[in-house]
This record gives structure tokens, sequence and C-alpha cells, in this order.
């Protein structure tokens, strides 16, 4: 991926102790990824902040030379939003804790999910950063039959062939309407048949639409689970002790109404099973084009 | 108050079995042939009631359902149980997350899907009440609401159904009319609920209407809201802490009990509040699909037949049928129905052809139109007449749904199966007996026609094969690999009379083995050819016979037989 645009990754840091983690692990993932690392910081700009965030990053072991450190000011989900404008940022890292209340929804919510519902731009959450990280292992991605799935697919790829890790790649499908149908009208067999082939013909679509984007030298393994949006995949991650959960998403914020109606992705983010990639399709576009002249 | 007698009892449950036996059986008569049970269930209840055997043995009926006294109480009480566990039932299937993800489709098609047929009908009914059947007393303006209620509901079940027999459950079309009738499902119920309220609440107790009106609606949003957000919370509790299934079934019935009592109180019916129950239970990811499963047996095989057999007890079918009613019924029902799916599936962006198919999909009324009705007559909103032309609309409109649909979307999709089928590339028997073996036989046959050396084509579909492996069940498994320099999609079938192990779901050995290479460029070639594959074998039996096939022609001529006309 050498000729590939260098596309940033941003880090999130605040003037805490597990900064130096976090940006630990961005470093760790723009080395992956071949990209450079900018370090943003929302707060005030004065000798203090900036001198601890330095260390920070000297910590992290990063090489000061080659990151880039961003002071700015503002709410943090439009500073970062202006910045994905003004650079090419090809994903967000910031650091989150692993469950959120309701009441913490509905205050002040912690900055990290605030991002991930609002940003323009594919957000990876770290649940538990370290100053030594380490590879993933184990990448659960789910997918829907879409544009924004496969571009998402193809940063999961290029991370996965970096770090080597194994990738299983889900298809939630539900059912609904089916229970009372199988009652009216089908006996307990004829319905077992039915669902037999729901599920053969959901295997079918997804092998065929992850064969279209896979690269030839990462394996994959591919699950089809019958289930609420977000809950099988869940389940799946504790299952596999995986490390990293992929969601894909459209540009369009999570709002109240996705908690409300309890969207998937919402479902993932309040629980953060893992470390949690909510991808967005802004970056979609251009690895889209990218994935098309790659292999040819 | 006295216990009930022994005669009372013996009469009780005479009723209950006869009920229960003659719509069973009927019942399967009815999915015998491919109906749904529920018509069956209904003929059961016109056979025992004052339409048939009322007419040739008053006295055996109403020794049987006598039509006042303590037995018939009990029994009335019962069915307002089982119509209350049904609603329940019900509204567990309504996925809000569903329509939500789905989106602005169908949002479009639902509402364009409601609003037409609601507003042509409440215009048609609040000219011509005493047409369509309006008793004198009742209130016009109920009446004409209640009339364009009847027009915009649908029938979620009997969709799925017609849906899924077509193929089209899983595409993106079949989503967004499930999510459209999912949607109309649960603002026709509220609507309905408001238009009860506006009968002013109940006689004796109760408040006022628009008191009424308020409080349902409160607790609508309160039990899609708060209700929805506690009940997940509180399962995996009562999971954790109680004997399954017990716990769960006691607390979800319980809960439901409670809803219906209070919406009985505020003065709309009992089964709003089970319904919404339903909604808010069925909505948590912690409800397991196999407690939901069996809620849904007992009630679809022993509390629904018993309510749609008694409604044929209630209204004599034969002298209050109205044909002239029936036929007007029928056609506003259609005509506003069709043509509002159709306008909210082209304003959505979809092609005419298939938004007349949604048009039709979404006709199907099914039972809850016959539910909506009984109530209107307890009500007094309409006399047996109406209700016997909206029994009658219901079941017509379920029935002719699918067929309709058949019809309009015969279109040659894409290749047929068969057309991809050579003589030369079918192998009978194959010789090996692993995977692996097979893989690498059919990939020897498909090298000439492709022009490519065996083992590329093996490699390529191993790999294939260990990302995730193509048993499919019901004996099939359909090895596939996109090749580079393949320039058109090739088929290898090969029949193993003993079995090869695939990996299927269902654990069967695969006997019919189809070999699928597709160009690497072109993955929309692979799709088609899986559908067709899909389609073709969607059959249980076509395995069964083809492996017996002896012949290539044979085995034609059974692909083509199943590709139908």
């Amino acid at each position: 991926m050498a000729d590939a645009p260098s596309r940033t990754i941003l880090v999130l840091a605040a003037r805490s102790p597990r900064a130096a983690a976090v940006i630990a692990e961005a470093r760790r993932l723009a080395q992956a990824l071949g990209a450079p690392l900018a370090v943003l910081h929302v707060g005030p700009d004065d000798a203090d902040s900036r001198s601890a965030l330095l260390r920070a990053i000297e910590d992290a072991r990063c090489d000061p030379g080659g990151v880039e450190l961003l002071i700015r000011q503002g709410r943090v989900e439009v500073v970062i939003a202006q910045s994905a404008l003004e650079r090419d940022v090809e994903l967000v890292v910031a650091g989150a804790l692993e469950r959120e209340g309701v009441l913490q929804y509905y205050t002040l919510g912690s900055v990290a999910r605030r991002v991930a519902r609002s940003s323009p731009c594919p957000v990876l959450l770290v649940r538990q950063p370290r100053l030594a990280p380490e590879p993933y292992r184990h990448i659960v991605a789910s997918v829907h039959y879409d544009a924004v799935s496969s571009a998402m697919l193809g940063l999961v790829f290029r991370l996965a062939r970096e770090e080597a890790c194994e990738v299983d790649i889900i298809s939630e499908y539900e059912s609904p309407g089916l229970n009372l149908m199988f009652g009216d009208a089908l006996d307990s067999r004829q319905s077992e048949e039915l669902r037999r082939r729901l599920h053969a013909t959901e295997k079918l679509r997804l092998s065929a639409f992850v064969d279209a984007v896979r690269p030839e030298d990462v394996g994959v393994r591919l699950h089809c689970l019958p289930g609420r949006h977000g809950t099988a995949t869940i389940e799946h991650v504790h299952k596999s002790n995986a490390d990293l959960l992929c969601f894909p998403h459209s540009s369009a914020p999570l709002t109240f109404w996705d908690k409300l109606f309890r969207h998937g992705v919402e479902y993932a983010l309040e629980r953060l099973p893992c470390d949690l990639l909510l991808f967005r399709p802004q970056a979609a576009r251009v690895e889209a084009s990218e994935h098309q002249a790659g292999p040819g | 108050m006295k216990p009930l007698t022994a005669d009372e009892i013996v009469v009780m449950f005479l009723a209950l079995g006869t009920l229960l036996a003659v719509a069973r059986l009927f019942g399967e008569a009815a999915k015998w042939l491919r109906q749904p049970a529920v018509i069956g269930e209904l003929l059961a209840g016109i056979v025992l009631g004052p339409t048939v055997l009322g007419t040739l043995a008053p006295d055996i009926m109403a020794h049987v359902f006598p039509a006042d006294g303590r037995s018939h109480l009990v029994l009335e009480g019962l069915t307002t149980l089982a119509v209350v566990l049904f609603l329940l039932v019900a509204g567990m299937e309504v996925d809000l997350s569903t329509v939500w993800r789905q989106g602005r489709a169908a949002a479009t098609v639902g509402m364009s899907g409601i609003a037409l047929p609601f507003a042509a009908g409440f215009v048609g009914a609040y000219a011509f009440p005493a047409f369509l059947g309006s008793e004198s007393d009742s209130n016009r303006v109920v009446f004409a609401l209640f009339f364009a209620t009847a027009m915009s509901i649908a029938a979620l079940p009997v969709i799925a159904k017609t849906l899924m027999d077509l193929d089209l459950y899983r595409t993106d079309m079949g989503m967004i009319v499930i999510a459209a009738a999912i949607f109309e499902d649960l603002t026709g119920w509220m609507i309905f609920a408001v238009v009860l309220g506006m009968m002013g609440g109940g006689e004796d107790h109760g408040p006022g209407a628009a008191t009424t009106i308020l409080v349902t609606l409160v607790f609508a949003a309160a039990m899609l809201t708060v209700g929805r957000w506690t009940i997940d919370r509180s399962l995996p509790w009562i999971q954790a802490h109680t004997s399954w299934p017990g716990g769960v079934l006691g607390f979800s019935l319980a809960l439901a009990f409670f809803a219906a009592a209070f919406t009985e109180w505020i003065g709309i019916h009992a089964i709003f509040g089970a319904f919404l129950v339903g909604v808010a239970i069925g909505d948590s990811s912690h409800l397991r699909e196999q407690t939901r499963a069996t809620i849904n047996q007992f009630v679809s095989f022993i509390f629904a037949p018993l309510f749609f057999a008694t409604i044929g007890l209630k209204v004599n079918f034969l002298t209050n049928f109205d044909p002239l009613l029936t036929l007007a019924v029928l056609l506003i029902a259609c005509v506003v129905k069709i043509v509002g799916g159709f306008l909210g599936a082209r304003f959505s962006g979809i092609s005419r052809r298939e938004s007349w198919s949604i048009g039709f999909a979404m006709n199907a009324r099914g039972a809850m139109e016959i539910i909506l009705g009984l109530l209107a007559l307890q009500f007094g909103i309409i006399g047996e007449r109406l209700f016997v032309s909206l029994v009658i609309m219901a079941l017509v409109t379920s029935i002719m749904s699918g067929p309709i649909m058949q019809v309009i979307l015969n279109r040659p999709k894409t290749r047929r199966f068969s057309s991809y089928l050579n003589s030369r590339l079918f192998i009978d028997p194959l010789k090996a007996v692993r995977r692996q073996d097979a893989i690498t036989e059919l990939a020897q046959a498909a090298s000439e026609a492709a022009a490519l050396e065996p083992a590329v084509i093996a490699d390529a579909v191993w790999a294939r094969e260990r990302v995730l492996s193509t048993g499919l069940g019901n004996g099939l498994a359909i090895p596939h690999a996109r090749i580079r320099g393949l320039r058109a999609p090739l088929v290898v079938a090969g029949i193993a009379p003993g079995g090869i192990d695939f990996n299927a779901p269902d654990g069967a050995l695969a006997r019919i083995i189809l070999l699928i290479l597709t160009p690497y460029e072109d993955s929309a070639a692979q799709l088609d050819v899986l559908a067709a594959v899909a389609r073709t074998f969607a059959r249980a039996d076509l395995c069964e016979k083809a492996v017996k096939a002896g012949s290539y022609t044979e085995f034609l001529a059974l692909v083509k037989q199943a590709e139908g006309p």
C-alpha cells in the first residue's frame, strides 16, 4: 500500500493519564496503515498543555518530528469535523470507557462517544489503550451489502494484512413477521425448511459480496447470524474473544432516535465489548476508487 | 355469586372442545389447500354458528353455545383472553428497529399506504354512510373514521408469507414492504384506539372522549419508550433469577394482562394494551428466540383458532351477506390500498413494476382486519352486514395478493440456471469421495471448456471453500470461485450418489455438486448464477430426484421442471 496516498490518522488526546497510551495505540495503527499521525487536543493552547502533550507523545514512543500536534478550541465534535474537512483524515482514534450508562448519555456523556456519533469520518474507539500496544489478533466486521461496507472491508483487510490477524465477517439478518406466519400457515417442519433456505441464501449473498472485495492474501471466515441487528454480532465478539469490532454506518450522525429505536451501532457503542471501529462513508469514496485502481 | 354448576361446566368444556376441534380440523384443511389457517378457522365458526348449525339444528346449537346466561359469559371471557394473547403475539412481531433502519423508503410507502386509503375511506364513508352499511343510530364521524381505518390496516404475517413464497423476503423491496407493513400495523391500531376513544369511553366509568384519547396516546408513547427500555433491562434479570421459560412467560403474560386491564379501563379495548406490551417485549434483544416461539405456539395453535371460530358464532353470515355492499367494500379496499402503496413506492424512486407489486403486497388484510371489524361490531360502530363484508374482503385480499404479485413480477430476471448446463459438463457419478478430490475432479472437467489449467481452477475453488464451506443443505453443494482469465460463467454438475461432506448446516452429505466458475472481473455474474441456483434448488425434493436422474437429459428435464414455466 506504499503507493496509496497517505491519509492522516488523527488521535484525540485529552490531558489525562491515559493520553500517552491512546497516542501509542494510534501510533501503532498509523504504522500499520502507513499513514502520518496527528495528535489533536481540544483546550487552551498554553505552555502547560503543550508540554504535557509533548511528554505524552514522547511516552508513546512516537518520533516527535513525525507527529503533528494540533491544539484547537471549541466543542470537540465541531473541531473534529473541521479538521476532517481541512485535511484528509482516514481515521480518528479516541480512548473510551467500557460502558455508557443512561445518565451519561443524557448528560455530558463520554467525549469519545459523542465524537463517534457525530464524526464525518471513521472513528476507532480504543477501550484499553496500552503504552506498549499489541497488534489485533481477531477482527470482527459486521457488514450490510453496500458500498460503505465494502470500503470498510478495504480498511479492515489492510489492517489485517499488516497485523496478521484473523478476520470474521458477519452478516446479521432479521426475519420480522415470520414467527406469526409460521403459526398461521406452516407446520414446524416447513418453517424449519424455510429458515434453512433463508440462511442458505444469506450465506450465498455474503460470500459473493466479500469475494468482490477480498484481496487474495487475506483469509477470512464468514458468518451469517440470525437475530437482532447488533446483538448477534456482539454475542459473537464475546464468544470469539475478538479485540476489534467494525460497524459500517451512513454519514448521518447517530441521534437520540437511533438510540431509542435500537440501532445496532448504538447498541455496540453503548456496550463497547472491545475496540470499536465505526466506519463512515466520507472516506469511503476515496477508498473505493483506490480499490478499483488497486488490483488490475 | 354462586360458583358454576356442573351443567354449566359441562357446557363450557363441550363448547371449547367442539370449537377447538372443528377449528383445527378446518385450519388443517385450509393449509392443505395452501391457504392461511385463519380461513379454515373462520369457516369452522360459521359451520358451528347460526349460519349452518343454527339453521339445521337450532336446539343443539342453543345448548352447546347458549346466546346468554353464565355459560355464554364464560365463553365470552375466554375469547377475550384469546384475542388479547393473539394481539400480544402480533405486537411481538412489530420490530421498530427494522422500520427505523429501512428509513425513508419504508416510511414513504407506509405513510402513503395509510394516508390514501384513510382519506379515501373517510370521505367515502362520510358521504355515503347508509350505502356502506352504517347503522342509523351510529355517529357519522366515528363510522367514517372506522371505515377509513379498516381500509388502511395491513396484515404483516400474510405479507411476509407472500414475499417468502416469491423469494422476495430478503430483497431490498421485500424489506421495504415488511417495514412499511409494520409501520401501518402500528399506526392503524393507534388510529383505531383513538376512534374507540372518541366513542366517549365506557358508559358507566372512565373519563370523557378527549381525556381517553390523550391518555391513550401518552400510554402508547410511554410504552414505546420508557416501557421498552425498562423491559429490556428487566429481562436479563428475570432470565437469570427465575426458572426458564416459566419466568419470562409469566412476566410477559402478566404484563400484557395488566396493560389490557388498563386500556380497557381508560375506555378503549383491552387488546391495545396487550399489543403495546407485545411491541415492547418483542423489541428487547434479550428475548430469546425460543421464548418467542413458545408463546407463539400456544397462542397460534390453541387460542387463535378458538378466537376465530367464535366469530362465526356471533353473526349469521348468510342472512347478513349483502353482495352489493361486499363488492363495494372489496373494490374500495383494493383500489385505495394498491394505489396508495404504488404511489408511495414511486415517490421513493422504485421502478413502476416493483411499485405495483408493492401495492398488491400491501393489499393483504388478513386477521387484523377481522379483529378490527369485530371490535367495531361490539362497540356498535358498524352493523352485521358491513362486518360480514369486511371479513370477506379480508379473506379475498389475503388470498389474491400472492398470485397477483407472481403475475406482475414474472419477468425474465436473470438467466435460468438450466441455460448454464451442458452435457459435456455433467459428471455422473463422481469418483471422488472427499471434498477436495471432488473439486479437483470437477475442475478437471471445467478446464477444457475454460481453456485454463485444472490446477488454477481447483486451487481458486479450494481456497474459496476453506473460507466458507459451500454445502447448502438438502444434499446440495456449490463450490465456486471467480477465476482470472475466464470469459463467461461456467457450471459443472456432478452427482455423488454416496454423498460427500461439504459441511452443510443440516449435516447432510452433498449429492449434487455444482462447480460454479465466473470471470474474476464480473462479480455481478457470480451473484446472478448463485441466485439462479438458490431459486431453482429451493425445493427440497429436487436433489432427491436429480440424484436418481441417470442421464444428463433427465437431469436437465428435472431442473427445467423445477424452474417452472
